[in-house]
Formats: C-alpha cells, sequence, structure tokens
C-alpha cells in the first residue's frame, strides 16, 4: 500500500494535539497527526494497557502503530487494512480526539473529523491486537466543496441535574481544499458545531454504528445570533441533536475549550486554506476573533469584549493583534500575589471574564475515631 | 428489768445510710468531673484535629501546590496538644463534567487528621476535596 508523501512524514506531530494546552505560536502544519492512545489487550496475561499511536493524515485511513512503531491496526475503505469501513473516503488529518470515559487509563472513544466535513465516532475493544467499532456520527459536508474539519473535537461531558447525560462535541470546519483551488473559486462559508452524543458511556457494537441515523444540518438548531443572556434557542435542544453557528468565511483552525459548561473558540479570519506543508511561507499570521457559547443552550457565555454584558457580540470578538492561524484558547497560571489564577489567553493575549476556577472544593467530611 | 433500747441501732442505721449517701455523692462528682475533662481533653483533640485540617487546606490551596507531606506538630499555645495530618490523592478524572475533556482534569484529595490531647484523647477527622487543574500538572 501507498504511504503518505515524504513531506508529509517530515512533519513535526500535530502541536497542540501533543500539548494541547501550550501557546500556539507556530503557523499551522496541520496535515498529520500522531495522538498518543492506550490500550488494553489481552495477548498478554494479564491484560494490560498499552502505549499506542494513532496516526492520521491527508490520505483516507487511520492507523494505530505501537511504541516501537509496529502496525497494530489499520482502517480505511478498501484494499488491505485490518478493518474496511467503505465510508472512509477522506483524511482526518489532525482532527482527533481520544477518550478516557470510565477512568481506568484506556482509552474508550475516539472522535474525528474528516477533510469531507464528517464527523466519526469510534469505540475501542480490548482484543489480541487493537478492534473498534465505528460510523460515520455526523456529516456537515453535503456538497463534498473541500469543507471539512482539521482542528480536533473538544468533547465535554455535560450532566444536567435533571435529566441523562451527554457529550458535547464542539468542532468547526475549514478549508480542505489547497490554496490554489481555493483562491481561485469563491471562499467558503464555514460553521461551528456544538453536537450531543446522547451515548456518553456506552460502548456501541457495530450494528448500532450502523443502526445510527447519521447527524445532518437539519437536525441541529442555529444558534440565533440575537439570542440574549439565558435566552433558550430552542426548545428541541433538550433532547437533540445540537446546535451551530455561522462564521461566514472564517475557519475554526484550533480546538476549542470547555469551562464550566462554556465552550470558547477562536475562528481565524483567512479563507487561506491552511493545509500545506511547513515552511512554503504561504502560513501567515491572520486576525484572529474569539466566542463562547453555553454547551447546553447555545447563548452567549462569556462577556468576552468586557462591554458588562453576554450578548450576541461576545460571540465574534476580534483580538487586538494577529495570531498564528491556528491560535487557540489557552489556560496559563498566573501569579497574582496571594494564589494562583489560571486564565484564557490566546497567543499570550488575556481573554476577560474567561479562567479556570482552581479553588479547593469540600466534598465531604466524617469522623473515623470510636469516641 | 432488760431494756433494749432502739435509739443505738437507729443511729448506726443512719449513720450507715448517710455514709452511703455520701460515697453515692462523691462517687458522682468523681465521675462527673472525670466525664467533663475526658470531654475536654477530646473538644481540645477535635480542635488540634481542626487546626491540622485547616492547616493543610492552606497548603493545597494554590492551583500548584504539591501535597503536603505526612507529619505531626505540637499545637502552639498547647504543648500538650499535637496533630498529625496526611493527604492522598484519592482520585483523578479527566472526563470532569462541564469541563473539557483530557485537558482539564478533576482531582480529589483526602486529609485525614488526628488531634491528640492528653490521657491519649484522640479524635480523626476525614476531609474530602476536589479542584480543577490542567491536565500534566502535578
Amino acid at each position: 500500500m501507498k504511504g503518505p508523501p515524504g513531506w508529509m512524514l517530515s512533519l513535526a506531530p500535530a502541536f497542540f494535539l501533543a500539548t494541547p494546552l501550550a501557546a500556539a505560536t507556530v503557523d499551522s502544519c496541520i496535515a498529520e497527526s500522531r495522538t498518543p492512545i492506550v490500550l488494553r489487550t489481552d495477548s498478554r496475561a494479564p491484560p494490560s494497557p498499552m502505549k499506542a499511536f494513532l496516526i492520521a493524515n491527508l490520505l483516507p485511513e487511520l492507523r494505530i502503530l505501537d511504541a516501537s512503531g509496529r502496525p497494530l491496526w489499520s482502517a480505511g475503505a478498501t484494499g488491505r487494512f485490518t478493518q474496511l469501513f467503505p465510508e472512509m473516503t477522506a483524511g482526518f488529518t489532525s482532527s482527533v480526539s481520544a477518550l478516557d470515559l470510565d477512568g481506568d487509563g484506556v482509552h474508550d472513544r475516539i472522535y474525528a473529523g474528516d477533510l469531507n466535513g464528517r464527523l466519526w465516532r469510534f469505540d475501542l475493544y480490548a482484543g489480541a491486537s487493537p478492534r473498534l467499532t465505528g460510523g460515520v456520527f455526523a456529516d456537515f459536508g453535503e456538497d463534498r466543496i473541500g469543507r471539512g474539519f482539521l482542528a480536533p473535537p473538544d468533547v465535554t461531558l455535560m450532566a444536567p441535574a435533571v435529566g441523562a447525560p451527554w457529550l458535547s462535541i464542539a468542532i468547526g470546519t475549514a478549508n480542505t481544499t489547497p490554496a490554489t483551488v481555493a483562491s481561485t473559486s469563491s471562499p467558503l462559508t464555514h460553521r461551528f458545531f456544538v453536537l450531543r452524543d446522547h451515548g456518553p458511556l456506552e460502548r456501541w457494537t457495530q450494528k448500532q454504528h450502523d443502526r445510527w441515523k447519521t447527524l445532518v444540518m437539519a437536525d441541529l438548531v442555529l444558534a440565533d445570533d440575537t439570542l440574549g443572556e439565558g435566552e433558550q434557542i430552542d426548545a428541541r435542544l433538550a433532547a437533540g441533536a445540537g446546535f451551530y453557528l455561522n462564521l461566514g468565511t472564517n475557519q475554526v483552525l484550533a480546538p476549542a475549550l470547555t469551562l464550566d459548561g462554556k465552550t470558547i473558540f477562536t475562528v481565524a479570519h483567512t479563507t487561506q486554506s491552511q493545509l500545506l506543508p511547513c515552511g512554503t511561507g504561504l502560513q501567515t499570521r491572520v486576525a484572529i476573533s474569539v466566542g463562547a457559547v453555553s454547551a447546553t443552550d447555545g447563548s452567549p457565555a462569556m462577556d468576552l469584549d468586557g462591554s458588562g454584558l453576554r450578548d450576541a457580540n461576545d460571540l465574534n470578538v476580534s483580538l487586538d493583534k494577529l495570531s498564528s492561524a491556528d491560535a487557540s484558547v489557552t489556560l496559563a497560571i498566573t501569579d497574582s500575589g496571594t494564589e494562583n489564577n489560571i486564565n484564557c489567553s490566546v497567543d499570550g493575549q488575556a481573554l476577560p471574564d474567561c479562567s479556570l476556577d482552581t479553588r479547593l472544593h469540600r466534598s465531604f467530611w466524617r469522623r473515623e475515631d470510636a469516641d | 428489768m432488760n431494756h433494749f433500747g432502739f435509739a443505738t441501732p437507729v443511729a448506726l442505721g443512719f449513720a450507715l445510710l448517710m455514709a452511703l449517701v455520701a460515697a453515692a455523692i462523691l462517687h458522682d462528682a468523681s465521675l462527673a468531673r472525670s466525664l467533663s475533662t475526658a470531654r475536654l481533653l477530646h473538644q481540645r483533640a477535635f480542635a488540634a484535629g481542626e487546626f491540622g485540617l485547616a492547616r493543610t487546606v492552606i497548603e493545597l490551596a494554590p492551583a500548584d501546590a504539591p501535597i503536603p507531606a505526612p507529619r505531626r506538630a505540637t499545637l502552639p499555645g498547647h504543648p500538650t496538644d499535637s496533630v498529625e495530618t496526611s493527604v492522598s490523592e484519592v482520585l483523578g478524572t479527566d472526563l470532569p463534567i462541564g469541563y473539557s475533556a483530557g485537558r482539564i482534569v478533576e482531582r480529589h484529595f483526602e486529609i485525614r487528621s488526628i488531634g491528640w490531647s492528653l490521657r491519649n484523647a484522640r479524635v480523626v477527622q476525614v476531609e474530602g476535596l476536589y479542584r480543577f487543574a490542567l491536565a500534566g500538572n502535578p
């Protein structure tokens, strides 16, 4: 089978997967990712976790290699793969997130967005060799015109006080055609999605994946930009598939971040495709905007523009200076003198009203003496 | 003519009764004092334990604080009282509710504080705490 082009192999691993919280200071080389995963294999007794890597690139396939680079598993549409998924007709590049859902140190779920705008869900099973079940969870690339996913999905477990939990999956689209094509055709429009997977902790069989009715645009609610603080989008959201925002020609090139049920995302103001080899000189620093929505109801969730209100303006707040095209929201510890605060920033620019509460919270108290 | 007086036995019986009452009162008083002392020492041991909890929470408060080592210390102002504290991280999940999976972790701690006072008065308190932190941080 033909391997990836040489220039692709020479790319550094996707930096935001390896160090998702590090400041993004380099221009994008997001054509390949090497996601560390931990598998449970029963080829040894007793079954024990094993470190491996999930490899995704421009080719329509996924591969798992062990720590020494030995192939363990592969998937593609046709050909000599460990598993065949007929719909796997586009590459995945860096849009991959692996999750450990039960806290046992082994990954159980993978979400991956492909270059054709489809979000895949895979469930991992233990075996003598890796075995996955999977399928297309959502398909937003109706017209296959070069709009797909480059940034990793941001996945968050949501558990309301009343009702069943779900996984919130935040992901946005970007240009996935070469720059030359994109520049000669009309600019593509993009969207930012916050989807709901109502089977958050269960492992699906392949039959369940095959029976799944793939989510499409018609299943989602548009988060109306006229909504005010606390306003609900639609009652359909309560048990629905999620919502989306229209981004115009701006692209999502970096993973979102969810804090306390509020999803913060960045968009790059560029119509150029970022799917280019590193070092071509075509990667430029661009204008970046940031927005924040409630993962529950899609309303503006943070006062990012410092106006004192959380309103529609907080869905698209331009940063003061140009940033890397794939700048993501990062969290950095800043010493305020008395205690440490963890604040959000994008390429070194602090975001107001966005921080991680790291204070200690009491969960229980008890006495253990018998007196 | 023999006269068997009844005054002497009555007086003796009364004296015995009084002795019994006095003994009972003394016993009650002694018991009450003993209980009171035990309760006081117990309260001091409890306070020592509370002091250990409070001090450990302060040490653990900064976002990047390491887990304090186990230790035993005498209470300032009460040389007869002491506290022994230890902290363990009992759980860590990288799927905290409402926070990005794999990027934010929820860390759970258990502080065990044993307060000591005189006569081996001892109170063991355990407090559970949790906080959110960046994935990969200690």
